[in-house]
């Protein structure tokens, strides 16, 4: 038997805060392709179930197009046993609430629910799906058959030990020993798995598709495996991202002009696994003289045309040697010297007026 | 330093040619076409090399231009000191530079030197070629002068090149004109734009809590009118078995009537989906209405602060008129001063009570900005249209009211004719459907259409809430970026003002350093030249000069050659003493005076006589005038 855990796929945010309109709206539409595709994966690799372990949609009132994108391919895909953990994100009931809820949509409530996703006439075992959504209310530990293979699905960061009720914490303290083969998490966005306990694992599998260049890395879900073996469950993550977001830094310490730093982004982004598809955030970091300040619309405009998303953010520091200018009979040698004898002012304050006058006086941009 | 002697054996016209030169004023006297301008050429190419040797073209190379006429050894030598050390500098030309040779001698010694290397000049005087022709060498033809960066430099001590000479009105111009762009403290600012998109966006942000508790009312109402709606198919499921009749109602008959009913359905859904989109647009320009009230009240606000301090400003002149008045007043009572003063206190009286009552005025005065009736004819604009709209939404709703009134007369008449025709149906058919059962079953229908309008209404209107909880959250995640971009802007306008400030203060401590030095060289030469004083004479920061004429600065460019040349002088002989203050060069002067009328060119002779007693001076000339 195989099953799918994904979780926080954020379907309809807003995304403005992270791109133009434009581009938001077209990744809006791929996170929910991705959706699509990961229904037609589980068709084709004869996925048992779907483990949604929070955070499918980004807010507690979608779109209806896209509350009704999802609810057409659950119901299209109904020989897929959709089990759906609400998270903190999507807190409120949308999906099916126009038209009866089909029978192979699960969900859950604030205690602990469970079904058995298989009677163990396949497989020797019978499979338990057991999930409790986010709530106020003191965190019980589940009660589980230990004869049974149980799966667990959870929403929120994981404490050590029994915390105080919090709805987005997980505290593993009331999960350990309790027969749980594979705790299914969700709400960290990056993948991540560790041992609960001597008989179980768990995992949070990340988002399914990246959003911003918070979840930079690869992205995809978990595929869960069970047969008759010794060992019940075997993991696997799958990276499923259309497309993946890299953070690259590239120091230009040294460099001088753009075509320099032009250079230099080269090749960092030559040695970097981003392909085409991909959305690249390019940071420069190091320091560089006053008198350089890398135009960053001119030399974005090479990339922007060859990534999916390009951007460029200049977090250099600059560098202005001011014993250069102890005997510059200029107006700029008199410059540095008046703002460097000028009390009251912060390391990085006075290395910020020192560019910007100098920039000034050198016909620069200022900023 | 200073020149002792040369000999050329071949350079232009000149042939076996020694000259030895004065310690003070040395005079060449020779008619024109004699080959003074190639004396002083060959010296400037002694020490520097030819002009235009790295031109492409050899056109205007002087190199070609001094090839000697009669062939020989193209070249010659200079014996020059420095300090205490005595040189022979030997130096023959060949096509092209590379064919060039050059030998430094210790004179003393006889012997080879390695103090200088082929470029002489720059390492002599510190300066490089151009610099040297826009002081200590003056030729004919190329009067003008210039600070460039050599001279910059070397005005400052400093060996090597530097950078441009900052253009200070620029740098200022391009600060103002940002702080301009980027003022928070108005309306037309970046950071005043932004501070403002912010109070909307947080105004959105602060409608979430209240939308999200419509939200869940909506939601609440929703699962109770949908529970209900269940109910009554339930118990018309029951009732109708229980009373052994068919699960639907007869058909109905009247297709007119049904027609009807689908037409008025169709209506009331296209009045209930126009009355959601007036909604929407009344949401969307309140909002827009409240941001440019509040950009209207802010910027009446500033004018009035204008004002405010303009009245005062009046004011207080007024009070000092009044206490002038009265000291006046009590002066002449007094007897200490004359009667006639009494007119003086009646006209400051006077004047008091005009600048108080232009202050009253002043601060009566409506505000009215081009800023502000374009603002208020915006506000005007949206209290128009939310009127506008607020009729619309009112004559639609009253549509809205008819339109249903009509869907419930024709579901009646559907409902009494399907009523009858099921009695029909039950007299002929016993057993099948009464009218009783028919028309309670008919009830029931009537109760399940109206639960699922509501329904349908409820769910409308908690899509519409939905719409607005994303637009408002959607305003809320821009609020961060927004925040840190309007702390990034303050931040560059603080860096502005406080660079500005600054700039200004290395300004005055730059010009009483380097330019007033500068100014009082200029002023003894310009009074040493023409008798005259320079009070009228400005400087700027690239040490050129200004004549102040009725208040204006006059470019000297404008003015006569001969007055030029004047200035163009002084300010070579002011640059080169804030340029030399210990050792002094040697100056090589190419008949400077050509373009003066005879008393300035008897200036000029003063001025070469003074300047001859701290200078080694090479005057070169064709005019007993001028000699």
């Amino acid at each position: 038997m195989r099953i799918i855990h994904c979780s926080d796929l954020h379907l309809d945010a807003d995304l403005k805060s992270k791109y133009d309109a434009a581009s938001a709206a077209e990744r809006r539409a791929e996170l929910l392709d991705t959706f699509r595709r990961l229904c037609r994966y589980a068709r084709e690799k004869d996925v048992s179930a779907i483990l949604i372990c929070g955070d499918l949609f980004d807010t507690a009132s979608p779109s209806p197009s896209a509350v009704r994108t999802v609810e057409d391919l659950i119901l299209g895909n109904s020989e897929i046993l959709f089990f759906y953990l609400r998270g903190n994100h999507d807190e409120r009931p949308v999906l099916f609430r126009t038209r009866p809820r089909p029978d192979n949509l699960y969900l859950f409530s604030d205690d602990w629910t469970s079904w058995e996703l298989s009677d163990g006439r396949e497989y020797g075992r019978r499979v338990c799906i057991a999930g409790r959504e986010p709530s106020n209310a003191v965190f019980t530990s589940p009660e589980l058959d230990p004869s049974c293979i149980n799966i667990v699905m959870l929403h929120g960061q994981v404490r050590e030990g029994y915390t105080a009720p919090d709805p987005e914490s997980v505290p593993l303290g009331a999960l350990r020993g309790r027969g749980i083969d594979y705790l299914a998490l969700g709400h960290f966005h990056h993948y991540r798995s560790f041992a609960l306990d001597e008989r179980g694992s768990a995992a949070y599998c990340g988002c399914l598709e990246g959003r911003g260049f918070d979840e930079c890395g690869r992205c995809g879900f978990i595929l869960i495996e069970t047969d008759e073996s010794a060992h019940p469950l075997r993991t696997r993550f799958v990276p499923f991202a259309s497309r993946s977001l890299y953070c690259i830094d590239c120091p230009v310490t040294g460099c001088c002009s753009d075509t320099e730093v032009y250079e230099r982004i080269s090749r960092v982004l030559k040695a970097s696994p981003a392909s085409d598809e991909d959305l690249v955030r390019l940071t420069l970091t190091g320091e560089m003289e006053y008198t350089c300040s890398p135009d960053a619309s001119f030399i974005s405009k090479e990339w922007e045309g060859r990534y999916h998303y390009f951007e460029l953010k200049d977090s250099t520091e600059p560098v202005i040697h001011s014993e250069d200018f102890l005997c510059d009979a200029t107006l700029k040698g008199e410059f540095v010297r008046v703002v460097n004898a000028a009390g009251g002012l912060k390391d990085r304050e006075r290395t910020r007026i020192l560019r910007c006058g100098l920039r000034a006086l050198l016909g620069e941009s200022l900023f | 330093m200073r020149l002792i002697s040369c000999h050329i054996e071949n350079f232009g016209k000149l042939k076996d040619f020694t000259y030895y030169f004065e310690d003070g004023l040395s005079v060449l006297f020779a008619e024109n076409g004699w080959g003074k301008s190639t004396f002083a050429a060959f010296l400037k190419v002694m020490f520097y090399g030819f002009d235009g040797d790295n031109r492409r073209s050899e056109g205007g190379s002087e190199r070609l231009r001094y090839r000697p006429w009669s062939g020989g050894v193209y070249g010659g030598s200079v014996t020059w000191s420095r300090g205490e050390k005595t040189y022979r500098m030997l130096r023959t030309f060949g096509a092209r530079r590379k064919e060039d040779t050059f030998a430094l001698y210790d004179e003393e010694t006889g012997l080879p030197s390695g103090d200088f290397s082929e470029n002489t000049g720059e390492e002599l005087f510190g300066i490089d070629r151009d610099s040297f022709r826009r002081t200590v060498f003056w030729s004919q033809g190329d009067h003008d002068t210039f600070a460039t960066t050599s001279i910059q430099a070397k005005i400052g001590g400093l060996p090597a090149q530097q950078d441009d000479f900052p253009a200070y009105d620029d740098a200022v111009k391009r600060l103002r004109r940002e702080m301009e762009r980027l003022r928070p403290d108005r309306a037309s600012g970046l950071i005043r734009k932004k501070e403002d998109r912010l109070s909307v966006l947080e105004a959105d942000e602060s409608r979430l809590p209240l939308l999200e508790k419509q939200l869940e009312e909506c939601n609440a109402n929703e699962q109770a009118l949908a529970a209900e709606l269940e109910g009554i198919r339930s118990r018309r499921q029951r009732y109708a078995l229980s009373a052994s009749a068919a699960p639907a109602v007869q058909p109905s008959t009247d297709h007119e009537g049904q027609g009807l009913l689908e037409e008025a359905e169709r209506k009331l859904a296209m009045l209930l989906e126009t009355d959601r989109s007036i909604q929407r647009r009344g949401q969307k320009e309140r909002q827009e209405y409240f941001r440019v009230k509040e950009e209207l009240r802010r910027e009446i606000l500033d004018e009035q602060e204008g004002q405010e301090k303009m009245a005062s400003a009046l004011r207080t002149g007024a009070v000092l008129s009044f206490v002038l008045a009265v000291i006046f007043l009590i002066l002449c009572l007094s007897g200490t001063l004359s009667s006639s003063m009494y007119v003086l206190s009646v006209l400051l009286m006077a004047a008091g009570g005009s600048l108080f009552w232009l202050s009253g005025k002043i601060r009566g005065l409506e505000p009215e900005s081009e800023e502000i009736l374009s603002l208020r004819g915006e506000k005007d604009w949206y209290n128009n249209s939310l009127r506008r709209l607020s009729r619309k939404l009112e004559k639609n709703r009253k549509l809205l009211r008819e339109q249903r009134a009509v869907c419930e007369t024709l579901r009646r008449r559907l409902d009494k004719t399907a009523a009858v025709q099921g009695a029909a149906v039950s007299s002929e058919v016993p057993g099948q459907i009464s009218p009783e059962v028919s028309g309670i079953l008919s009830k029931y229908d009537r109760q399940e259409e109206d639960c699922r309008l509501r329904l349908q209404e409820v769910r409308s209107q908690s899509a519409e809430l939905g719409d607005m909880i994303r637009d408002c959250r959607s305003s809320a995640s821009l609020i961060p970026g927004l925040r840190d971009e309007i702390d990034t802007l303050r931040e560059q306008y603080d860096t502005c003002v406080v660079t500005l400030s600054y700039l200004e203060e290395a300004r005055n401590s730059f010009t009483s350093r380097y330019m007033n030095p500068f100014l009082r060289s200029f002023s003894r030469y310009y009074s040493m030249l023409t008798g005259e004083s320079a009070d009228a004479a400005r400087t700027d920061a690239d040490f050129s000069i200004a004549i102040m004429e009725e208040g204006l600065p006059r470019d000297p460019s404008l003015m006569s050659e001969g007055t030029r040349d004047l200035i163009s002088l002084c300010r070579r002989m002011a640059m080169i003493d804030a340029m030399y203050p210990e050792e002094k060069p040697f100056l090589v002067l190419d008949d400077p005076f050509s373009n003066l009328d005879d008393e300035r060119v008897k200036g000029g002779l003063r001025f070469l006589h003074s300047a001859s007693l701290e200078y080694q001076i090479l005057y070169l000339t064709c005019h007993k005038s001028r000699f």
